[in-house]
């Protein structure tokens, strides 16, 4: 159902909320999940908008990533989200893919992201509906990365989610609906999230704050990242530094942002505390084409946005 | 040596005569074919890389809506083929079958249904209940080699020793002796995929279970009319292979994939069939065969080769198909005088995904130790690497170790030169970068092919038909799989004839109507059927003067310079189209049809130099390429774009395979994670580095017009290159690929130029 | 296995047509196999490789990752709309003569993202444009023409566009 107003969207019985539908598409296609009820959301007034009020940034959920990308209101404040979506995919899967859906991605491992062939004669895992995961035999949930990249600039700025749950609508953290969204993720698809994420708000940044979103991935554009990071540093608030990719949920660098506030600490003593912090928060699972070695090697690459620490006019 | 001639339609740069089909979206792939009444099959294939089939059930296949029957292999011709698109060889062995019961790698055929539409027969095909007992699958070498492996095909090799190749010359202990420096290292190179844009596919009709026509994504239409002749047991004019434009082959569609099945299911349901891979099949149906190399080279200390000792291991996966050719390929292209040669070549059987033909041949895997080896030997010795190489290399008329034919044109100085005088360009712009964060450095690496298949197997006819306006058609049964040939075969024929390339029109690859042709592989095209185009305008311009003679039987009648010259009871000086006309419609006139064949006498090679500029970067462990300079003798560039643009193409193949190309099998699950584009990395328009390349002036005296070939050629030095360059930057010794299992890759990412 | 069936009607090369689809089929099964239109291809079917290209309502889509029903209403643009070969648009001439085409398969997405590219920005950067290519895989020519093929066309399009008409 081609959703036009939010009413319709609450008549659905057992809907799967699509925006671009770019995130699901490769998944129906492999039969990991079955989606019956599809409801496109993104042509709902109520899921439009980008504009700058009452000290907040409103993004609406439908909005496409290439827009937000390009947005001169959104690179000028908040400038990590226009760059983590134009760091996302590829230009064509930008130009569909919304921000909502992009933060309601499916987490993704090797053992998914599957065809139901390469599947047959493996264990069902968490997310298939069985009850083992197949990356770490004996863990007791899935494993499965969560790789978004807005997600990351969205936590580095504490923006909310304004949702619709059961007829009503609340604002929640964007750290807390992804927490949900990760847990309910690592499961059947049958169990996914029933939220329907309306619109984001993202505070303004105070004057003096630099802020930036750096990804890494082995090629140009479309590969999912295999790390970010996001970063913020200046102004009267505290600095903070998110990473993203390592684990189910992005994960907040809570020492290592500590020493970006003292002014002092040397870009060596930041990256070695990174580096120990994500090795405590990160949670590893085997990647396609990177070694464990090599992907802790990444955990360096924090020092690309090292540089919005200096103050330049 | 050059020669400067005065070329009318060679040596130009030409777009390809179907360019405007392209790019308007007209032109017609084989899944772009409609054949009325045509159903759609799909192949039920096992997850496992060995297996034994218990059971099969297709019941709940059956219920899937469009459904229209299945093939199980007791149906099917039981009888081994080799399904490599090459001529019979005692090389290679017959082990495959069309279905199996045993499957001995991911992928392997067990069963295929058919439906109305592509996607009931793909959901038909996922819910036939195959019941395996599942048994260990050797992946890599040492486990097929180990004495307690079972045999993977006992008829052939209770070894799992498909061949072994002994090439050699000299004396290893005079070798030894004579060399001052001997380094040696074990390298290993992965297997990497074609990935073609197109995805492989065929349209069969064989309804009257009588006579097949097949459109398919062939390189190769002659051997893969004879192999599926030889399973139907029919005779070869009952079987038509007819290729429609392919969208790439880089030697994965040198075979024949799944048309069997698809002509056998045709036969059953008496309607065509259309049989394309998804994706993922396409990624598991052939790679490029891995590598496990033994090298130890020997140098004096002035720098002579004196010894070159390998063992060449190549992991074939468990069917012949081209293993044992490509390794005997390898063997005969060392291209510097080596006194004391041995070439211990192994094809040995594993449940990898299968080794087929791509690009290189052998040449890639052998050249990649290679290089890198005599790199670090120049470094040895304190000798620049690229006089280090020319000082050893081959020239015209001697032969390359244990070859038997000399080289016949030479112009790999004259690339080495103009790659560094390309490389100095670069550097005076942006010199070498050496602080706390990066260092930057060049690689080199040299290369060379041949022109045909080594063997000299390469065999191929040509026609020539005359119009009455004396446009020509022209036939030939070369496969343009996307290199051009169609275009440089016309540039050839309107060459020889000089006639407008306009006036020349190509039927190509049809085995109805047009002459054999050995295949597209090899570099083949520009060379053999080349040639064949040209014998066959020479038998043309001979009948056109013979019958000249006829209808002026007092005069004398020569050609020259492509005008007919009538001297006697009557001066006439007439054009081609002049003489066209004459003939034609005269009392004594007379259908001209020009023919010509060529078998490969020669295998003229030509030559590379790549540069490729590399930076490090210390602290993270991270590296980015940031120019590839590669310079070509190809002796007359028959068309200097298409040249060109192999060169590029074959640069970027080089790339992702020397970065992150390998089909990754998951040793735990024994799955592989390379299963679509998104985890089976190729380079894009951003991950490529500044390249520049160019073709220097050459002639060679067997090639038509002086041409030798391109093709596989350009990919060979690439990743050596490479290596050589990350080597100089990193200061890491490296011996094998792909580098993301070493550094972090940085996307090339070019910043505007001025 | 009974999908839900649409109705929808796309705005087709400039013509309204109609189509009955399931609920997850792709816009690129309608154009291939519903509206006879085979020039977008089928290169991976899951968004990875850009073959599928066309243009809705003027952005690059991979077009085997849009649902057919989404594209309800919409314009669409396939290659075999964009020009002739008496008039060819001027990507389709510049990629013929810049020797950007080999084996063709991945042409039709290539120039469909291009054009998409140039007709929202007639003067990109040889940044810009590598940046908005890179979606399209090409494995035979390394992309060094059809890059410079871009560029050339972005030339013939800014003098359309200043009103310089045909000729230089």
């Amino acid at each position: 159902m081609v959703a036009k107003t939010l009413e319709e969207i609450l008549q659905a019985e057992h809907p799967t909320y699509i925006g671009g539908g770019t995130d699901i598409m490769p998944l129906l296609k492999n039969h990991v999940r079955d989606d019956q009820d599809l409801v496109f959301v993104s042509e709902v007034p109520e899921l439009q908008g980008m504009e700058h009020k009452d000290g907040y940034l409103y993004l609406g959920a439908g909005e496409r990533l290439y827009d937000i990308s390009v947005s001169p209101l959104v690179k000028e404040g908040w400038p990590a989200i226009a760059q983590a979506a134009g760091a996302t995919a590829s230009p064509q899967i930008r130009n569909i893919a919304t921000i909502g859906g992009n933060i309601m991605q499916d987490r993704r491992c090797i053992y998914f992201n599957q065809s139901r062939y390469w599947r047959s004669g493996l264990p069902l895992c968490f997310k298939t509906g069985g009850e083992v995961c197949l990356q770490i035999p004996n863990s007791p949930v899935c494993r499965a990365i969560y790789y978004s990249d807005v997600a990351t600039a969205l936590l580095l700025y504490e923006a909310e989610a304004e949702c619709m749950e059961n007829g009503q609508r609340s604002w929640i953290p964007v750290q807390e609906l992804i927490a949900r969204h990760s847990q309910a993720n690592g499961l059947a698809c049958k169990e996914h999230l029933p939220v329907l994420v309306i619109r984001f708000r993202v505070p303004e940044a105070p004057k003096g704050e630099k802020s930036g979103f750096y990804k890494y991935a082995m090629r140009a554009t479309i590969d999912f990242p295999l790390i970010n990071f996001a970063l913020r540093c200046g102004g009267d608030r505290p600095a903070r530094i998110i990473a993203g990719a390592v684990a189910p949920e992005p994960v907040v660098l809570e020492e290592t942002a500590k020493l970006l506030e003292n002014g002092q600490s040397t870009e060596e003593e930041i990256i070695a505390t990174c580096e120990a912090e994500l090795k405590k928060l990160a949670k590893p699972i085997k990647e396609a084409c990177i070694s464990p070695g090599l992907k802790r090697d990444l955990y360096r690459q924090l020092s690309a946005l090292l540089p919005l620490r200096e103050n330049k006019g | 040596m050059s020669e400067t001639r005065n070329f009318e339609s060679v040596n130009k740069e030409v777009p390809r005569l179907e360019s405007w089909k392209k790019a308007s979206g007209q032109a017609v792939y084989t899944d772009d074919i409609r054949v009325p009444n045509m159903v759609y099959a799909a192949l039920v294939r096992s997850p496992y890389s060995r297996a034994k089939v218990l059971s099969i059930d297709v019941s709940e296949a059956e219920k899937v809506p469009g459904y229209l029957g299945c093939l199980l292999p007791e149906e099917v011709p039981q009888d081994y083929f080799n399904c490599s698109g090459n001529p019979p060889s005692p090389l290679l062995m017959k082990d495959e079958t069309v279905l199996t019961l045993e499957p001995k790698v991911l992928g392997d055929r067990i069963a295929c249904v058919a439906a109305e539409t592509e996607e009931a027969a793909r959901e038909a095909a996922d819910r036939v209940k195959v019941e395996y007992e599942q048994l260990t699958p050797y992946l890599e070498i040492k486990q097929a080699m180990d004495e307690k492996a079972d045999p993977l095909q006992p008829h052939i090799a209770p070894d799992n020793i498909i061949q072994r190749r002994e090439v050699s010359q000299g004396d290893r202990a005079v070798g030894e002796a004579e060399s001052d420096i001997i380094l040696e290292d074990h390298f290993v190179t992965p297997p990497m995929q074609h990935a073609t844009i197109e995805l492989t596919s065929c349209v069969c009709d064989f309804s009257d279970g009588k006579h097949l026509t097949v459109y398919s994504t062939s390189q190769t239409v002659f051997q893969e009319r004879r192999i599926m002749a030889e399973i139907l047991g029919l005779k070869e004019t009952d079987v038509r292979f007819s290729k429609p434009m392919v969208g790439g082959g880089f030697g994965a569609r040198q075979q024949i994939h799944a048309q069997h099945v698809a002509a056998l299911m045709s036969k059953k349901l008496g309607r065509p069939v259309n049989l394309s891979y998804t994706r993922e099949e396409d990624l598991y149906s052939v790679v490029r065969h891995g590598s496990d190399v033994d090298l130890r080279i020997g140098v004096s200390k002035d720098g002579k080769l004196k010894l070159f000792d390998t063992t060449f291991r190549l992991n074939g996966g468990p069917f012949t198909t081209h293993t044992p050719t490509v390794v005997a390929a390898a063997a005969r292209k060392l291209q510097y005088n080596v006194p004391n040669y041995f070439f211990e070549g192994l094809s040995v059987y594993t449940d990898h995904i299968i080794g087929g033909a791509f690009r290189g041949y052998g040449n890639s895997q052998l050249t990649f130790g290679r290089e890198i080896l005599l790199d670090r030997l120049a470094d040895k010795l304190g000798m620049d690497p690229v006089e280090f190489r020319l000082m050893n290399h081959v020239q015209v008329g001697e032969c390359f170790p244990c070859a038997s034919i000399p080289v016949s044109s030479n112009g790999i100085e004259e690339c080495a030169r103009r790659c560094r005088a390309i490389q100095a360009e670069i550097d005076a712009k942006e010199p070498l970068v050496d602080n706390e964060d990066i260092r930057q450095a060049w690689g080199i690496s040299f290369s060379c092919h041949g022109s045909g298949p080594s063997n000299k197997d390469g065999l191929s006819g040509a026609v020539v038909m005359l119009n009455d306006d004396a446009t020509v058609q022209l036939l030939v049964g070369s496969a343009d799989i996307g290199q051009g040939s169609e275009t440089m075969e016309s540039q050839i024929a309107a060459e020889c004839l000089g006639i407008p390339l306009s006036h020349v029109k190509i039927t190509a690859a049809d085995t109805l109507t047009t002459p054999y042709n050995t295949g597209t592989f090899g570099s083949s095209q520009t060379f053999i059927c080349g040639n064949s185009v040209v014998k066959a305008c020479e038998d043309l311009k001979q009948k056109v003067l013979a019958q000249l003679k006829a209808i002026y039987p007092d005069c004398e009648v020569e050609e020259k310079d492509r005008r007919y010259h009538i001297h006697g009871s009557e001066e006439l000086d007439l054009s081609f189209e002049e003489a066209t006309a004459k003939i034609m419609f005269d009392l004594k006139g007379g259908v001209m049809i020009g023919a010509g064949t060529y078998k490969a006498a020669a295998c003229p090679n030509p030559f590379a130099v790549c540069f490729v500029k590399a930076e490090y970067h210390k602290k993270l462990n991270a590296i980015r390429l940031l120019d590839i300079i590669q310079v070509v003798d190809v002796g007359t560039p028959i068309n200097r774009m298409t040249v060109a643009g192999q060169i590029e193409g074959g640069i970027a193949q080089g790339v992702g395979y020397a970065l992150y190309e390998r089909m990754e099998i998951n040793p735990r699950s024994k799955r592989t994670m390379s299963s679509d584009l998104l985890h089976y990395r190729i380079p894009q328009m951003d991950d490529m580095p500044k390249t520049h390349v160019d073709m220097v002036d050459s002639y060679d005296p067997y090639g038509p017009h002086g041409a030798k070939s391109v093709g596989e050629l350009t990919t060979v030095p690439v990743a050596p290159a490479i290596v050589n360059a990350v080597r100089h930057a990193s200061g890491q010794e490296l011996n094998s690929l792909p580098l993301c299992d070493k550094f972090i890759i940085l996307p090339s990412r070019r910043k505007e130029e001025e | 296995m009974e999908e839900k069936q649409y109705h929808i009607t796309i705005q087709l090369n400039g013509e309204p047509r109609a189509f009955t689809v399931g609920e997850q089929e792709t816009l690129l099964h309608v154009l291939r196999e519903k509206a006879g239109l085979t020039g977008a291809k089928k290169g991976c079917d899951l968004g990875e490789c850009g073959a599928c290209t066309v243009i809705m309502d003027g952005r690059a889509v991979n077009s085997c990752c849009v649902f057919a029903v989404s594209a309800d209403g919409k314009r669409v643009e396939t290659i075999e709309g964009i020009g002739t070969e008496e008039h060819p648009h001027p990507l389709q001439q510049a990629f013929i003569d810049a020797g950007a085409i080999q084996c063709g398969f991945c042409t039709p997405g290539m120039i469909m993202a291009a054009k998409a590219l140039l007709d929202r920005n007639p003067h990109p950067t040889k940044e810009e444009v590598r940046q908005a290519m890179s979606g399209n895989l090409c494995r035979c020519t390394g992309y060094e023409k059809i890059e410079q093929a871009i560029g050339m066309a972005a030339e013939v399009v800014a003098r359309y566009a200043q009103g310089k008409g045909e000729q230089a």
